[in-house]
């Protein structure tokens, strides 16, 4: 029963025959901006992804900016510029290097100049899977529950940020996405993981450092679960958690729309770093 | 604990009082024989003391106690004795310590006399409030109370008393007033055939200093258009300037730019917090159970407090005192029967009203059809009930009950793998109300009544799972249930002191104790055992207040008065000094300017996602760290009576509002593991405008036509980048239209038609995409509710047919919501279409709906 389902029980309720029709609406222009879409983390080539904003008057989708420059830059000087390797794809062999801060510079014909500014966290927070067994606790009438328990070395009272996903290594050795899955203490408001992994805070551990993560059965098939621990930084967190919200609000007529957390100064996008902790455990 | 220790110390007067006036008038009251009608007054006094032990105390030399006098009957009470006697005498007495004092009127100066009583009902006995008692000679007048009562002082002379009330022909009575009067006015309803009807609502409109009152009839509200067969009085409202629904589906009330939560919803004098049935589309109140409703815009009197932009002052009927009647009416969508009479002929009357919706009787008819056992649906019931007692002329009580709930469920059987498991699935809302009022009058002129009221309002989303094996032996269960509310326990005193023809003082207390649930989680049974959430809240409320309603002159009249609240709540104190004033200066006879101002504080909050008004809402308190709102309102309007029974008034207001709260971007009220008051955040508001209104209420066609131009913001630091945005519910132009035609006794009609500027919504001005494997559209908002939907109009007509039959009158309606099937925007939402081109869907949700009713009164 998450925060939807309640939302289209109340809508259910009117009872009443409605319509749906396209209407034009009169949306002011605006000039398009640039939009950085740069995750790193260390023993990793930086890789950005350079785009614009597109009015919602035009046909959406993703529009990629070719031939822009982008540097980046540590200690306000600059440490390379990254070489377009397909459309709006930009790369650098330099090395992210964990706890350091660095900035990213794009410039683009037609379009105001964009920068923002990420730090790689100084380390991955670690952790053990502790089980991975059925979950005793309410069935959910179409699928059982796996839990899976998670040891990680944090507290309640730190601030720091995870984001965590998961794969399944089938028999014939292909990696498959777990794309549906949710913390226990979580389970009845949102379902965390929509393809982009669930995001959380130390907060969430118990006094332990333990975390229970909740499996639907049938995405278990397979030889191991895979998991994936980021240790993120702030910035990543406001922006994962705010996308989050951003898309559970749109087209729905009783919330107001939540904007998505940029870092990037005169443009739009998340600049940020993570360090990331894997383990492994066999699917019985 | 001040706030209680003042209202007992109250209470305590009140008791002592009462049993003061009751020795007080014990001599009065007492049976007196003399042996003549005529004869000097010192024989009559000397008989008074010999035959009856009436002692009299006064001065030979300023008594003329040889002066001829004359009395109808010789066995009489005291007191009416002494006022036939003492008749253009010059002579007063008075009562101290059983004994009669008499003295001289001053030379010069006419005796002056009370006369009070009540307006009733000449057929049901019922008290009517608000009617006019208007002396014509002096032009003195005066209204009923809340409790039908008034008192009304006036020299000694010829007196000419017209009494009138919306609905009722007006009464006429002349006498020579010459000693203290108690009066029961009955103005009678007209015949059916009798179309014309008078008005009493002149003193609402250009004579009381009352600014942004309305008053309505229930006979006009019955004769307009009903939706699904059901009358709903605030939909009516909503067609006045200043008032919309916000949307749709919404019965709720936004007044000169205000939220929802911002009108103090009365029943019976109790505060109602959540007053609306089906999501908002019907109100709780059955009409059929509602003798007068009152709105107020502004210019609130001291008495009222609690909210920063509307009173909304519901009485329910008392109950027929003379005979019983009945009601019933079958809808599409509910039925609801009522009956009321007198339990004691003129002293006990009781009134009893009940309503249930049949939404989910439908349903069921539907899924007859489906192999499963699944049934889904949803209904509302209400109950009224409510008694009276009258001891005396002097003491009545009261005791009155409302019980509503609404409940949407799913219920249902699953085979899981084995498991059978038997779910019930529900959301629930409802209030629970409960007060208990004594009357007391303790002189001519002076009033005074003591509520002590219950208030509950809960609202409930809950999961019931049966388990069971395969042979159906279902022993295990899980409760999860979600819950959030208030209730409230009070005390309230209220006091009208009559004290001078053109002075009339209020004061009085109240003392709230507030308990609050602001989202919880609950589960129990075989999984888990454990409940999260926010931890109640308890809070004490309390008041006092003086209001002073001066007629300064024949020109200028004024309503002075004070506020003094104090809201206690986890050891945080705010007091807040409210004062009120309304000033009326008559320009003409029929023409006045008003002017008002009122600081008002409220010291609950409403918790709500976009304002819609939805059960799921959360009443939360001030607390130290959010703080209660404030509203300081400025009104400023001119007032005429026209020929043939017209009004038209033209009022500007300007309302500033301060600590409002909001949800921070993306917060939800089902965020219940986090603590409420970090997912709010504080603002401002504004709210000015202009309102004309042109009503007429009496003759064949009645009803009115409003307008108002009106312009409310927000800014709140932590939304819209810190930068004030128009209101969701800003309408710019509203126009609202009631008319009723009474054509004959056997048919009327009924039309409203609104119109208002679209609400303002947040739409994306442009899109980019997420990186990753699976990206996403994010949208970006230039500006928060910086867009307007489509505007909003609709016409509703109402069709009546009545037959007197032999036992009953049948009434059968027609009614036509929307009846030229206008799509009106409901929200806007960005899509894509087949072509991959970006396209914005316009949600709209009601067509012309039908709706026939068949309703007997007996």
């Amino acid at each position: 029963m998450n925060k939807k389902t309640i939302h289209i029980l109340l809508a259910m309720m009117l009872a009443f025959s409605a319509c749906t029709d396209e209407v034009s609406v009169d949306i002011p222009e605006q000039a398009p901006l640039l939009v950085i879409n740069s995750f790193f983390t260390a023993d990793s080539l930086w890789q950005a992804e350079l785009s614009s904003t597109v009015s919602t008057a035009s046909k959406p989708g993703k529009k990629l900016i070719e031939n822009a420059r982008l540097v980046l830059w540590q200690n306000n000087q600059p440490v390379d510029t990254m070489i377009e390797i397909s459309t709006g794809n930009y790369v650098s062999d330099i090395q992210p290097v964990p706890g350091k801060t660095y900035l990213i510079t794009a410039q683009a014909e037609g379009f105001p100049s964009v920068r923002a500014t990420g730090t790689l966290p100084e380390m991955a927070v670690d952790f053990t899977i502790l089980s991975l067994e059925p979950a005793e606790d309410l069935p959910t009438f179409s699928d059982e529950n796996y839990e899976l328990q998670l040891k990680i070395e944090s507290t309640a009272q730190e601030q720091v940020f995870f984001n965590l996903s998961m794969y399944v290594l089938q028999e014939n050795d292909s990696m498959v996405r777990v794309d549906s899955a949710f913390l226990a203490n979580e389970s009845l408001i949102d379902d965390q993981d929509e393809g982009r992994g669930i995001t959380f805070s130390a907060s969430e551990l118990s006094e332990e450092g333990q975390l229970e993560v909740l499996i639907q059965k049938k995405y278990l098939a397979g030889k191991q679960l895979i998991v994936f621990l980021k240790t993120i930084s702030p910035g990543y967190y406001q922006y994962e958690v705010s996308l989050h919200e951003h898309l559970n609000t749109i087209g729905t007529p009783f919330s107001q729309p939540v904007a998505v957390y940029s870092n990037v100064v005169d443009g739009y996008g998340i600049f940020a770093g993570y360090m990331i902790a894997a383990d492994t455990i066999s699917i019985d | 604990m001040r706030g209680y220790k003042i209202l007992l110390i109250c209470l305590c007067i009140q008791i002592f009082l009462t049993g003061y006036s009751w020795c007080q008038d014990d001599v009065l009251q007492k049976q007196v024989t003399v042996n003549q009608t005529q004869g000097p007054l010192s024989l009559f006094l000397q008989q008074l003391k010999t035959q009856n032990g009436i002692n009299f105390s006064y001065s030979e030399s300023t008594i003329q106690v040889e002066q001829p006098v004359s009395i109808s009957q010789t066995t009489n009470s005291l007191q009416n004795m002494l006022q036939e006697m003492l008749n253009g005498t010059g002579i007063r007495y008075l009562v101290q310590n059983q004994v009669i004092i008499l003295s001289k009127s001053a030379p010069g100066k006419a005796s002056l006399y009370v006369i009070n009583g009540y307006v009733r009902d000449s057929a049901s006995r019922e008290n009517l409030i608000g009617a006019t008692i208007m002396e014509v000679n002096t032009g003195r007048g005066t209204i009923t109370n809340n409790y039908g009562f008034f008192s009304l002082t006036l020299p000694a002379g010829d007196v000419r008393l017209v009494t009138s009330y919306v609905g009722h022909k007006s009464r006429q009575s002349s006498f020579h007033l010459h000693h203290d009067t108690t009066m029961y006015i009955a103005p009678s309803v007209p015949l059916m055939a009798e179309i014309e009807v008078t008005s009493s609502r002149e003193k609402e409109d250009w004579e009381s200093s009352q600014t942004g009152a309305f008053s309505m009839p229930m006979d006009e509200l019955n004769a307009l258009p009903a939706l699904l067969g059901e009358n709903d009085f605030t939909r009516t409202i909503q067609l006045l300037p200043g008032v919309h629904g916000g949307t749709e589906i919404s019965s709720g009330l936004y007044v000169r730019g205000g939220g929802p939560d911002q009108n103090l919803v009365l029943m019976d004098g109790v505060p109602v917090y959540n007053a609306f049935h089906l999501l908002g589309f019907y109100s709780i109140f059955n009409d059929d159970a509602i003798n007068s409703i009152r709105l107020l815009k502004s210019g609130f009197p001291a008495r009222y407090g609690g909210r920063l932009s509307s009173v909304l002052d519901i009485s329910i009927k008392e109950g027929n005192q003379q005979q019983w009647h009945g009601e019933g009416s079958l809808g599409l969508l509910t039925t609801k029967v009522l009956l009321e009479g007198p339990v004691n002929k003129n002293k006990t009357s009781v009134l009893v009203s009940a309503r249930r919706s049949y939404l989910d009787f439908y349903t069921s008819l539907l899924l007859l059809a489906s192999p499963d056992d699944t049934r889904l649906g949803y209904y509302f019931y209400d109950v009224n009930f409510k008694i009276n007692h009258r001891f005396s002329d002097k003491d009545r009580i009261y005791f009155s009950t409302y019980v509503g709930k609404d409940k949407a469920f799913v219920e249902g059987g699953i085979d899981d793998e084995g498991t059978q498991v038997l779910t019930d699935l529900g959301i629930l809302w409802g209030n629970r109300i409960a007060s208990f009022r004594w009357n007391h009058l303790f002189s001519d002129n002076l009033f005074s009544n003591v509520t002590l009221s219950y208030s509950k309002y809960q609202f409930e989303t809950t999961g019931n799972f049966l388990f069971g094996d395969q042979q159906n032996d279902f022993q295990n269960n899980q409760d999860i249930q979600y819950f959030s509310g208030i209730r409230d326990i009070s005390i309230r005193t209220d006091w009208d002191y009559y004290i001078q023809p053109w002075y009339l003082l209020r004061f009085g207390g109240y003392a709230t104790f507030h308990h609050f649930t602001a989202g919880a989680l609950r589960t129990s049974g075989i999984f888990e055992n454990e409940q999260n959430g926010n931890p109640p809240i308890e809070s004490l409320e309390s008041a006092v207040y003086l209001e002073n309603d001066f007629e300064i002159n024949s020109k200028l009249q004024m309503n002075a008065g004070l506020h003094f609240a104090s809201f206690l709540v986890n050891q945080t104190r705010y007091f807040s000094l409210q004062p009120r004033l309304a000033v009326r200066w008559q320009l003409t006879k029929p023409l006045s300017v008003k002017a008002s101002y009122a600081r008002m504080a409220q010291n609950v909050h409403l918790l709500t996602n976009i304002g819609v008004g939805l059960p799921t809402d959360l009443w939360v308190p001030a607390t130290d760290r959010v703080r209660p709102q404030l509203s300081d309102q400025w009104s400023l309007g001119l007032y005429q009576t026209l020929p043939a029974g017209f009004n038209l008034s033209l009022e500007g207001f300007y309302k500033r509002m301060q600590h409002l709260i909001e949800f921070k971007d993306g917060a939800s009220y089902l965020d219940f593991e986090d603590e409420w008051q970090d997912l709010v955040t504080t603002g401002k508001g504004w709210s000015r405008g202009v309102e004309l209104l042109l009503k007429r209420q009496s003759g064949k066609f009645t009803g009115w036509a409003g307008y108002t131009y009106s312009i409310t913001d927000r800014q709140f630091a932590q939304l819209n980048q810190g930068k004030r945005f128009p209101y969701t519910f800003d309408r710019r132009h509203d126009i609202g239209l009631a008319i009723n035609y009474k054509k004959s006794k056997k048919f009327d009609v009924g039309i409203t038609w609104t119109y208002g500027t679209g609400n303002a919504i947040s739409l994306p001005s442009q899109s980019y995409f997420t990186q990753g494997e699976n990206p996403q559209e994010v949208f970006l908002y230039q500006e928060r509710n910086q867009h307007r939907m489509r505007s909003y109009h609709r016409m509703d007509i109402g069709l009546n047919w009545h037959k007197q039959k032999k036992l009953f009158l049948r009434t059968w309606s027609l009614g036509f919501y929307n009846v030229y099937n206008r799509q009106n925007p409901f929200f806007i939402f960005p899509a894509i279409n087949e072509d991959g081109q970006r396209i914005f869907n316009e949600f709209s949700l009601f067509p012309i709906i039908p709706s026939v009713s068949y309703k007997i009164k007996f």
